[in-house]
């Protein structure tokens, strides 16, 4: 693992911080105490701290919850991976996550992620509402309104990739923008 | 009576609820592994509580910040708290929160304008 050329990468791209490995409870409260310091540091008011440290924990929970890079801890215990990233620039924070995820669930993802891009702030808010109180989309891991969650935050519609990694795999990306001045 | 009091954690509220009194209080901030395990003791007790015999129920709300599954939590929570004061029981909503927290306090807006059978309280405190 070389470090430095992985420091100078983050560096260079205005990387906060970044972090690639098994996604735990742990590990994202941990993560979630650090980012508030540096959003501390940077000066940043409360309104877009906290659309920064929210998408970061959908982010973070839903490769906890959705990841398919799985590792078994035992009969009932499972480590997802997955990785995320906080960069600044220009008044914003652009927050990264991915996982790798089986192609046979890439066409609901898509669908999902397809339907909220064209939608305007109005709308994700209104959409939000509906989901929420909607009992037949309740799932035992969520109500699926993370996503929707993101897009209400993010200050532009977000972005995602699927890059293929193998027949059966492919690595999952999802970029949002947040804070800023003229975020909703 | 239904008592249970469960500690703050890096993302778990503080809790207090106690059926005595007719009080619940959340405090802190609301992120937890799983929504449902987590609150599953406070929903067993809650749905029969109210449809119950009370006088007034009074929760006291002070999230600083809870993840799209506590949301829903909530959401739940309170249709089953306006369905109890649409048939006259007295229920009391204080949500306290920082000023500065447009989120949450769009949130707790939002809440207060879907239930309005519920006697909702939103205070601003100027917080350091």
């Amino acid at each position: 693992m070389d470090l430095q050329n992985l420091h100078n990468l983050v560096k260079e791209q205005g990387g906060c911080f970044f972090y690639s490995g098994p996604v735990l409870q742990d590990c994202i409260e941990g993560m979630a105490q650090t980012l508030i310091q540096v959003l501390r540091a940077d000066g940043v008011d409360m309104k877009h701290a906290q659309s920064v440290f929210s998408v970061f924990i959908e982010m973070t929970q839903n490769i906890m919850k959705y990841s398919d890079d799985i590792r078994k801890l035992s009969d009932d215990e499972e480590m997802m991976y997955g990785a995320i990233s906080v960069s600044a620039a220009d008044d914003c924070y652009t927050i990264r996550c991915g996982n790798l995820i089986r192609k046979d669930s890439i066409e609901d993802l898509k669908s999902r992620l397809d339907e909220l891009i064209p939608m305007t702030h109005e709308e994700i808010r209104a959409f939000y509402k509906k989901r929420i109180y909607d009992k037949s989309h309740t799932t035992p891991k969520g109500a699926g309104l993370g996503l929707i969650e993101i897009a209400k935050l993010a200050k532009e519609p977000f972005s995602y990739e699927f890059l293929p990694v193998s027949d059966d795999v492919s690595y999952y990306i999802l970029t949002a923008i947040v804070g800023g001045k003229s975020n909703v | 009576m239904f008592k249970l009091e469960k500690e703050k954690t890096l993302s778990t509220p503080h809790i207090v609820v106690d059926e005595s009194r007719g009080y619940m209080m959340f405090e802190g901030e609301s992120f937890p592994e799983n929504v449902i395990s987590f609150y599953a003791d406070i929903t067993d007790w809650i749905y029969d509580y109210l449809k119950s015999d009370f006088q007034a129920f009074t929760f006291d709300c002070r999230l600083v910040y809870f993840n799209s599954s506590t949301s829903k939590f909530l959401l739940n929570m309170f249709a089953a708290m306006d369905e109890a004061a649409a048939r006259g029981k007295r229920i009391i909503v204080n949500w306290t929160c920082d000023s500065k927290n447009e989120i949450i306090i769009e949130c707790a807006e939002s809440f207060a304008e879907d239930f309005q059978n519920l006697k909702f309280r939103i205070m601003r405190k100027d917080m350091p």
